[in-house]
């Protein structure tokens, strides 16, 4: 079990803003594909990163982000099932013959799946050296995941869910927010999301709590499980709510619902702003400009016409000028307007319109300059 | 020179809508663009009028109207550059 069941194919930058010595790389990693399944990886991998793209914060640092899918394949489909499992669970019993020898009920837990992170970090660091995060997508329908040093998710219902949840974990330090056993008494967690002090001058996010909310805003006195209780203060309140790092009290959650406690749920706050602040740092800054002549026209005394240009980078910043190319007088004879559209995640189409407001033909070039580029 | 995001939000399909972002310096040459952020294939689905106004003798705000030419809600995202 393990790279003498597989073998890595290759590489691809499917996200592309700019050199990666200056973008945050996620590195996508395929396991339990044969080597006739990568088509179902690649679309596994393209769904993960819409996924990415959909989910604040982000689709707004996304010009922050390379992606690159390295190709991987087994020799078995699938991952390890342990027949029985430390808690209770059950599994197929079937062993595979995967390249990163995931399997099922990892740590006596039938939904925990990983396999050897190690081998993964390798991987992705032969791959994009110096990668910021990476994450395995593992070709089994059966619900699971994990954080750790690199994040690991399934291909079960709504798996991209998970995949983001555990990329919480694994590139932005996040603790889970829901429970699992009683109280925490380990001492004051590294995680910026999970907190055991209550004093608000002290605790973690105190600037962020308002002096009209309740500390804890929400305790769990039972102990025995979350807290199914409505929220006592309105959503999006930041304050301190029991439970956190999989113990049910003496630990404490920004919000009273967050992504890394209920898959699906958009990022708290503290949550939010502590992956955009990582992603931040990654951002294009500002270069050129970049200009040029994109088009030539030209317009009849009073007419307007409109041109359009695709495929432009939607992180850059691009401006639109006309200018004619003959003196034109008297007064003035170009107006333009300029229209957008998204065609893709990664690109956009401008649509320029011109008109001539003069009582004579007008010949005019389109002009662009690029102010941000990657 | 510095360029980045200044605002991201929802226009209605078909409306237009208003952000204002203040206590921008006078002696700043600063451009405004807006692009869509969702998808959306075929026809443009924005366009943007910037207006200004000198809010003090030290400050500038502006105002950037976004017209949803779309029968869709279209996010989107104000960006700026400021080029001296």
């Amino acid at each position: 079990m393990g790279v003498a069941d597989g073998a890595v194919i290759g590489t691809t930058k499917i996200v592309d803003h700019g050199p990666d010595s200056a973008r945050w790389n996620l590195v996508i990693l395929a396991e339990g594909y044969k080597d006739t399944e990568m088509d179902k990886f690649h679309f596994a991998a393209e769904a993960f990163v819409t996924k990415l793209f959909e989910t604040q914060p982000f689709r707004a640092m996304w010009c922050a982000i390379n992606v690159h899918r390295v190709d991987v394949k087994s020799t078995d489909s699938g991952a390890d099932e342990p027949a029985t499992c430390g808690d209770g669970g059950t599994g197929t019993g079937t062993m595979t013959r995967t390249y990163f020898d995931a399997s099922f009920c990892r740590d006596g837990m039938s939904r925990l799946l990983y396999g050897d992170m190690a081998l993964a970090q390798a991987t992705a660091n032969a791959a994009v050296p110096g990668f910021q995060a990476a994450i395995v997508i593992v070709n089994s329908t059966r619900y699971g995941g994990a954080g750790g040093s690199v994040a690991w998710f399934s291909q079960a219902l709504a798996a991209d869910e998970i995949g983001v949840h555990e990329l919480g974990h694994s590139a932005f330090k996040l603790a889970d927010e829901y429970g699992g056993n009683d109280t925490w008494t380990a001492g004051e967690p590294p995680e910026p999301n999970v907190t055991t002090i209550t004093d608000r001058a002290t605790t973690k996010w105190a600037s962020r709590i308002s002096a009209a909310t309740p500390l804890p805003t929400q305790d769990n006195p039972g102990c025995a499980a979350m807290t199914t209780a409505a929220s006592p203060v309105p959503a999006g309140t930041i304050g301190l709510f029991a439970g956190g790092s999989i113990f049910y009290c003496g630990i404490y959650h920004p919000e009273h619902k967050c992504r890394m406690q209920i898959l699906g749920d958009p990022f708290c706050k503290v949550c939010s702003d502590a992956i955009a602040a990582r992603l931040r740092q990654h951002l294009p800054k500002f270069s050129g400009p970049i200009t040029g002549t994109q088009f030539q026209g030209s317009l009849a005394a009073g007419e307007t016409k409109r041109w359009f240009t695709y495929n432009w980078n939607a992180c850059w910043h691009v401006l639109w000028t006309v200018m004619p190319t003959a003196p034109v007088t008297p007064g003035p004879a170009l107006r333009h307007r300029v229209r957008v559209e998204r065609a893709s995640r990664e690109h956009i189409t401008y649509w320029i319109s011109v008109t001539n407001e003069s009582k004579v033909a007008v010949e005019f070039d389109g002009r662009y300059e690029i102010v941000v580029r990657n | 020179m510095r360029a980045a995001t200044q605002f991201t939000g929802t226009v209605k399909a078909g409306t237009t809508s208003t952000w204002f972002t203040h206590s921008w310096d006078p002696a700043e040459h600063v451009v405004w663009t807006v692009v869509p952020v969702t998808p959306g294939p075929g026809a443009a689905q924005i366009e943007w009028n910037m207006r200004t106004q000198r809010a003090s003798a030290t400050t500038i705000t502006y105002w950037i109207d976004v017209r949803n030419l779309s029968a869709a809600d279209v996010e989107v995202e104000g960006r700026f550059v400021v080029l001296n």
